[in-house]
């Protein structure tokens, strides 16, 4: 009831005071755009991205093609020392989920129940595999959108996480994701910009890595 | 917190007595207004950006009430509660009945200033609920027993030494004052909490109306935490953080990591609009918004003061400020600190509390030149201190204690001042009485003493420009001296 009201109430004091005032032309639906347009080019998305990630402090390394994954996914989580991995139930992971469970000193996990059955297995796992919806170049993110077959807490709740990011899914600038519409059509539960490693500059001004997600970013670009 | 004109002096005063405390933010401001400027300087023509935010709030305001019924319908029919709160009062009490329904016993907080508005964690204290703060100055500063002393740094008058002696007070833990050792031990604590919590509260960066998005700006991973693990997740915002279109994220978010912390983007950019769906294995079941009022429909009801609602709270206008970087936010004794702080808060508390604030800048235009979304701070403190004393007609309806600084004194001064300067031959016999009394009067009692304690009083010249200038060209009329294009 009280609830209520107030929404009326504050409607209609916003609606009383703009009657009398003049309305502001809108603003030009292309500036942003045409503020890109004047900044340096970006001629090569995938070399931007990568610059722009490791500005940041991530590992990035290229793969030619997904199948060529688990060659390189192994090793380099092994120079990490780490010694538990867990991904989703995501099928494109498939061949290199066999490479991971033949792997000496690896345990691989599966995130495929509801969090309340698991928490404690995916809050102790060392590193999360994910693949990724897309990347923007400018400024170096990766966009990620949980879905059933990959959770929210698989990029969050681990120290190391892993992100797949396929070099052709790079667009310039978040503008261009945006005019993309692919968010807009079905806006999802969740969708995340990730540009590096956990990160605080909370005490002196001073960076300090890995305050509550992910200490280390690491980015394996196919293609 | 005490918000008054002698508070106020006191706590300046004691702030620009405090070594420490203007060493760390000397520091800090220094450090951080760099790292603004560079990333500026990268860009061709970022005051072109400015504008462009100016204009994407200036239009999203005009259409606020439409947006906001927008916002509510996409949200609402994805399933995310939407509440209005007229004032503090009423969003605390829907954020702690939501919590009794859940059974929560302990909250864990994201960044949210406007939580601070609302003095949510005393409120909830007192209805026996728990609430924790996850960003790690938020929870240092909770820890000291202190509100944030800035909008984006909410810790940036500590030095580690002091954070080091809390944590090591406080958590019981062994004594560091290594940066990354002390984040570590935070990430341990919270990480815990984070899991035992029922719910999350966070605040808003922006809302956009035509998705029915929320979204967060941050680089700890507290506000994906807050919004990820409890099983409900409430988010605060004011009334004016809506936006029509999701594109216009896209220079908001530059121009507002720009001016923050200089980065190109936050490290996470995340994106709501919904619980959790069947079939997805995490996230809330439970997702709110509480539409905050507060005073801000009044605000918004003058055309002029309305601007004061674009802020985007980067907190540029502090790091620039040459008062802020002097006395830190600690002094203004408000929610709202720095330049913004100044305009708000007597909006939102009224004249005849806040309106002692307004005069204290030196209106150096700074703010104004770094604002992302360029709010006219100057010459809004203007106006407030106009209202101070002499409300417009227009501003009568809206502004909270309008004239209520108007003395007699100051008054009466005034109307002396024009007629002295409306009539030559009193104005003249005024200019040799104050260059006589400029050698006479003493500087340490009566109406000078406050301002000439701290300050030399200028010397009042024997004869006036007026004077000066007068004999000079008497004497070219007398061919005396001849001027220099002769
Ligand atoms: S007033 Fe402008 S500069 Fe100051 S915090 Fe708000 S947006 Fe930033």
């Amino acid at each position: 009831m009280a609830a209520s009201n107030a929404r009326e109430n504050i409607l209609n004091r916003l609606r009383k005071a703009r009657a009398g005032l003049p309305a502001p032309p809108p603003p030009d639906p292309l500036a942003d755009r045409k503020w890109l347009e004047r900044q340096p080019p970006i001629t090569d998305p995938a070399g931007r991205f990568v610059q722009e990630q490791e500005a940041v402090g991530s590992q990035v390394r290229r793969v030619a093609s997904w199948e060529a994954l688990g060659d390189v996914v192994p090793p380099w989580l092994a120079e990490l020392k780490v010694s538990s991995v867990i991904t989703g139930t995501e099928p494109r992971l498939n061949p290199l989920r066999e490479r991971l469970e033949a792997a000496a000193g690896l345990e691989l996990h599966t995130y495929d129940r509801p969090i309340e059955e698991q928490r404690e297995e995916v809050f102790s796992v060392d590193c999360g595999i994910t693949t990724s919806h897309a990347a923007i170049a400018d400024t170096g993110s990766v966009i990620l959108i949980p879905s059933p077959a990959e959770p929210r807490l698989l990029s969050l709740a681990v120290p190391v996480h892993l992100v797949l990011v396929e070099a052709g899914r790079i667009f310039p600038t978040l503008l261009d994701f945006m005019d993309s519409g692919e968010y807009q059509a079905d806006p999802p539960t969740n969708l995340v910009l990730v540009s590096g490693a956990s990160r605080t500059a909370d005490i002196e001004l001073t960076l300090a890595i890995g305050v509550h997600g992910p200490r280390e970013l690491l980015v394996a670009l196919i293609g | 917190m005490q918000l008054d004109a002698k508070q106020f002096k006191r706590d300046r005063a004691a702030a620009l007595e405090n070594k420490p405390l203007r060493r760390n933010l000397e520091r800090a401001m220094t450090t951080i207004r760099g790292r603004r400027n560079e990333r500026f300087s990268q860009f061709v023509d970022g005051e072109a950006l400015q504008w462009i935010g100016h204009a994407i709030k200036r239009n999203a305001l005009a259409n606020l009430p439409d947006l906001l019924e927008q916002l509510e319908e996409q949200l609402t029919s994805r399933g995310i509660q939407v509440h209005w709160a007229e004032t503090t009062g009423d969003a605390n009490r829907i954020v702690k009945d939501i919590a009794k329904r859940r059974g929560v016993g302990l909250v864990i907080k994201g960044k949210s200033m406007v939580s601070e508005e609302m003095e949510l964690n005393d409120y909830l204290a007192g209805h026996g609920i728990e609430a924790l703060e996850a960003d790690l100055g938020e929870f240092i500063v909770q820890l000291a027993g202190e509100p944030p002393s800035h909008l984006v740094a909410p810790a940036v008058h500590l030095s580690r030494q002091e954070i080091a002696v809390l944590f090591h007070d406080e958590l019981g833990e062994e004594y560091t004052e290594d940066i990354q050792a002390m984040t570590a031990l935070a990430r341990r604590v919270l990480r815990e909490k984070f899991q035992q919590a029922g719910m999350g509260v966070t605040g808003v960066n922006f809302a956009v109306a035509e998705t029915g998005t929320i979204a967060l700006v941050e680089n700890e991973g507290n506000g994906r935490m807050c919004t990820t693990v409890p099983p409900v997740h409430v988010a605060l915002m004011g009334i004016e953080k809506v936006i029509p279109r999701l594109d216009e994220m896209s220079p908001l978010i530059r121009s507002l990591t720009a001016s923050a912390t200089g980065q190109p983007i936050s490290t996470y950019f995340n994106w709501l609009s919904s619980p959790r769906r069947p079939g997805e294995k995490d996230g809330p079941e439970e997702v709110h918004l509480v539409i905050l009022d507060n005073g801000r429909s009044s605000i918004y009801a003058d055309e002029e003061l309305r601007e004061t609602l674009d802020c985007i709270r980067c907190g540029a206008c502090l790091n620039i400020c040459p008062v802020y970087s002097r006395i830190g936010g600690h002094a203004y004794s408000t929610v709202y600190m720095g330049p913004i702080g100044k305009i708000l808060t007597p909006q939102l508390a009224g004249l005849e509390k806040g309106g002692h604030l307004a005069g204290a800048s030196t209106l150096c235009g700074a703010c104004y030149e770094v604002c992302p979304v360029k709010i006219p701070i100057p010459d809004l403190l203007l106006r407030l201190r106009r209202e101070g004393v002499q409300p417009t007609p227009a501003g009568i309806a809206t502004l909270k204690g309008a004239g209520a600084k108007a003395s007699l004194g100051e008054a009466m001064v005034w109307k002396g001042w024009r007629v002295v300067h409306n009539r030559p031959a009193l104005y003249k016999l005024m200019t040799r009485l104050l260059g006589f009394a400029g050698r006479t009067l003493p500087k340490r009692m009566g109406p000078l003493r406050e301002w000439s304690a701290t300050r030399d009083l200028p010397k009042a010249a024997n004869r006036s420009l007026h004077h000066l200038l007068r004999d000079r060209s008497n004497a070219w009329e007398a061919g005396k001296i001849r001027s220099d294009s002769e």
